[in-house]
Order: C-alpha cells, then structure tokens, then sequence
C-alpha cells in the first residue's frame, strides 16, 4: 500500500509542477483547475476501485437509484450481485442517500444481513456499483419453487428467527429497514441461510422521525402508522415482518390491497377498527381491541397457538404495544428450534 | 397538526429501547471510534513535520468559515475533521499545492454535511469565504469519490456527541434523564 501512495504522490508532483505553469493566467485559472484536478484525481486510482473488475452478465431488477444486475468478477470468476446508484446531478456532487447507505451497509456485519464486499466506481457514467456477495434466490421465489420446503413448519420457524435476527441486529444499530418484503430476503439454496438485502431506504435515526415525503415501501407490508403518515420507528419492521409470517404459512399476501387507503381498511377489517378516545384527535391507535387472528384469517389453522400468539403480537396495530424483534426471539414459538443460525 | 404531533412524543424520552444503553453495546460503540481514527502515526508524522501541519490549519480555517456562513450543526465540524486527517494519513497530497488543499476542505466538509444536515447546499455553493480557488461541481465530486474510497466509505464515525446518551443515563441512575436536566 504504501509504494503504491508514494509512487502515486510522485507522479502527481510531477505532473502538478508543469500544471503550474498555466496557473498565472486567471482566465484559464478555473477551466484549467477543473481538468488538472481530474488528472490529479486520476492519479489516485490506487484508491479508486474501478468497475472494469467486474462483468454485468444479466440485468436482474430495477431499483430507485439505479439497475440491479448479476457480474462476476473478472479475475476471480467469483459470482456477485451489482447494485447501481446513479447521482442524477454534478452540483450535488454524490447524494447524500448514497452516502448515508454504503456507509451504515459497512459497518454492518451478521450472518443473516447480507454482505456488502465493495464499492466499485464509474466515474464515466456518474455512478458507484456496490457489489454484494450473490445469492440466486429470495423469499419469493423460494416460495414459488419450493412449496414443500417453505411450507414445512421447522423451515418457516427457521426463515422466521433468521430474519428477527437480522432485523434485531439492524434496530440495535438504529436502523431501520423500512422495506422489508418477501423480495429482499435472499436465501442461500444450501444451508437455508436467510439474509436481509436491499437497503435502499435504510436510515439512522435517532429516536423518532416523521415520513419523508419520497419514502415509498410497497405498502403490502406497510405498518398502519406508516399508512396514515404518523410518526414511526422501529415497530414498522416488525408489522412487515408479521406479514411474511403470515405468508409463509397461508402462502399469500396477508393485506395486498392496491391502494393504501385500502390497505388500511383491510388491516381493520382483519384486525379490529381501533376506536380513538371521545373528543381528542389524537394520532395514537389508543385503544385498540385485537380480533381473534385464527378466526379472521382461515389459512392460519395450521400454525400452532404460540406462533399464532407472537404473530398477534407483530400485528399489533397500536405501535408503542407491537413487540420488538429482540422480544420476538425470546418468544415461546422458538422454545423448540434447535440454536442453528 | 404539528403541535399535535410533538405533544404525543414526549422528546425526553427515547421512542424505543435502544441498544445504546447496555454494556455490550457500549462497549462496541468504543471499538467503532477506534475504527475511525487516523492511522496510528499521524500525529507522529505531523509533528515530526514529514506531513504539513500547515495544510491541515489551512484547511480547517475555511472549513470553520464555510460552517459559520450556513450555520451547520457541531457535529458537522467534527465530522469534516475526522475526514480530513483520516484522508491525510493515507493519501499523500502534493507538497505545495494549495488548491487541492483546497478542494479537499470543500470535499470533506460536503461529506460531513451530506451525513449530518438535513438541509445541504449544493456543492458548489459550499465555496463560500473567498476562497483563493473554486472548483466546479464535477470536480469536487470526483474528489468526494476520492475521500469516500480512500475512507473506505466509512462515514459514520462515532464522535464523542454518540456517547453523551449513556454518561447521561449514568450520571442519573440508569435512568433516561427528563428533559429538563439535558437543556
């Protein structure tokens, strides 16, 4: 590392000292800095991971910022998966959600989060790659290939402690998820290994915070605050989290309503209206009654009482009463797994 | 509809049980600061003058100046500092070139404030104090590319301001102290 900064610093001198020659002259002075300064930045290339390393061998999805594709790298021939982030605009210079994503990505590390290997630049086309290590399949598609396994009650007890883990990990370092969907929970086909994966809209935060304007998470999952735009936090992972619980075991979407006003109609007409108290306008989901989960939703019959208990417990409409994922584990459902992951 | 909104979430008090206030957490959160300092023989270097302490001055003047102008937070301060040596102690800048000192203040500061402000302006409007340089919008990007890699894209270190939560929950009997105490 350290011949290859010095190296580096040599050159720059180098060519610095001739760019110097130009400098008197005030006119060029801005023009002029503006391309010596790209030379400069060029000669810190040793720095700057550049994205030829790797290949795009297919394109896989289509997120906010950018495509998501399938690469390998070149040298390696190892398998990885590409997440493309656009800056749409110079005089930003680099967004600043990207630099709020990579770097709560990097001081991530846990079996069932998914790993974040490196940041890879395309100065060319103003945009930075991550590079994720690969994992073929998700949540969904697991599902859909797989019906025997993901309906095996061990597999989705299993599926369910990796993802609390996760989330856990992630609520213990302030963040919050804020899209958590069958599709962003990859499975390794081997070990059954879960990782949580696509942080696009991870944030710190610091206590409580109000919607931002552009957040947009599929509203399927959608905990009730977040539907009606109130304050949240941390229980918005577990609601969503709730869901895929259910949809693990009925094998359909919980709440897929197509609008989010009727997402909301169709939580209450599951769950319980909540009544709020006489005279006040309060935000809270004060008094909420809970309607029996089993009854209201036929497909749960087979899902024994104490994951039907700790599901009622995740879809607790009153945010302040749902049950934090790190509760969640030490609930009587996991009694009887064997300690894997 | 605001008023409303702050009554109902009482400021003082932390909306969740976070990690922060155990032992184990704290403990991590002592190690993460340890991973976000400059290498070990910075200050070694800087006082032995192999590295120009007169760049770092020079850098923080503006910085200080830039911060004055847009009011930033404290914590964006201290953030651009962080950078600024953790970037110093492993790229080595040409001796004597004064506009890339430059241009790395700008960087560093737009960095600090893109994590930290909630409000930031663009990066070429950062450019405020007269500075003997201004750099276009491509440029400082390209150098924030730099310092973010040169980083590791580790951006978020942890300042003295993260552990103010816990000594204040010590110093009151592990308890979340009121409101009023913290003002």
């Amino acid at each position: 590392m350290s011949t290859a900064l010095s190296l580096c610093g040599r050159n720059l001198v180098g060519f610095l000292s001739i760019a110097c020659f130009n400098l008197a002259d005030p006119q060029i002075l801005l023009g002029f800095l503006s391309v010596a300064s790209i030379d400069f930045l060029k000669g810190g290339a040793v720095l700057l991971i550049e994205m030829d390393k790797y290949k795009k061998t297919r394109e896989i999805g289509y997120g906010g910022f950018g495509n998501v594709y399938q690469g390998c790298n070149r040298v390696t021939n190892e398998n990885v998966t590409l997440k493309e982030l656009w800056f749409p605009d110079e005089k930003e210079g680099v967004p600043s959600v990207v630099i709020k994503e990579i770097s709560l990505l990097k001081e991530m590390e846990h079996s069932n989060i998914v790993r974040l290997l490196e940041v890879v630049s395309a100065v060319n086309e103003n945009s930075v790659y991550l590079v994720y290590e690969d994992m073929e399949c998700d949540l969904q598609k697991f599902m859909n290939d797989c019906p025997k396994i993901a309906k095996d009650p061990d597999f989705i007890k299993r599926f369910l402690q990796q993802i609390l883990c996760g989330l856990a990990y992630y609520h213990s370092h302030n963040i919050l998820h804020q899209d958590l969907k069958p599709q962003n929970m990859w499975i390794d086909r081997f070990d059954y290994i879960l990782k949580l994966a696509d942080f696009g809209w991870a944030r710190a935060f610091g206590g409580s915070f109000k919607k931002i304007g552009y957040l947009d998470v599929t509203h399927w999952y959608k905990a009730p605050e977040l539907l009606r735009c109130q304050q949240f936090s941390t229980p918005v992972d577990v609601w969503s989290v709730g869901c895929i619980f259910a949809e693990m075991v009925t094998r359909r979407p919980l709440f897929a309503e197509f609008s989010e006003v009727h997402q909301l109609l169709k939580i209450f007409s599951i769950l319980g209206t909540p009544t709020w108290p006489e005279g006040t306008t309060s935000h809270l989901f004060a008094n909420c009654y809970s309607k029996d989960l089993a009854a209201a939703v036929p497909g749960l019959v087979t899902l024994e009482p104490a994951g039907i208990d700790l599901l009622s417990k995740m879809l607790c409409i009153n945010p302040s009463g749902r049950i934090t994922a790190h509760d969640a584990l030490k609930h009587a459902y996991f009694d009887n797994i064997e300690f894997e992951v | 509809n605001n008023q409303n909104m702050v009554s109902t979430f009482d400021r003082s008090e932390p909306l969740i049980n976070l990690a922060l206030q155990s032992e184990e957490s704290f403990g991590l959160m002592i190690e993460r600061e340890r991973e976000h300092l400059p290498k070990d023989d910075y200050l070694k270097r800087l006082r032995s003058g192999e590295l120009d302490l007169g760049v770092r001055r020079e850098a923080l003047d503006w910085i200080w100046k830039a911060h004055a102008h847009y009011n930033f937070g404290p914590l964006s301060v201290y953030l651009s500092m962080n950078y600024l040596d953790r970037f110093l102690s492993v790229y080595e800048l040409p001796r004597g070139k004064t506009w890339t000192v430059q241009l790395l203040a700008v960087a560093c500061l737009s960095l600090a404030t893109k994590v930290e402000e909630t409000k930031v302006p663009m990066t070429v409007d950062l450019q405020v104090g007269e500075p003997k340089f201004v750099f276009e919008g491509k440029t400082i990007q390209r150098m924030e590319l730099l310092v973010l890699s040169a980083l590791k894209w580790r951006m978020q270190a942890c300042t003295p301001c993260s552990f103010i939560d816990y000594f204040l929950r010590k110093i009151n009997d592990d308890q979340f102290p009121s409101g009023s105490l913290i003002s």
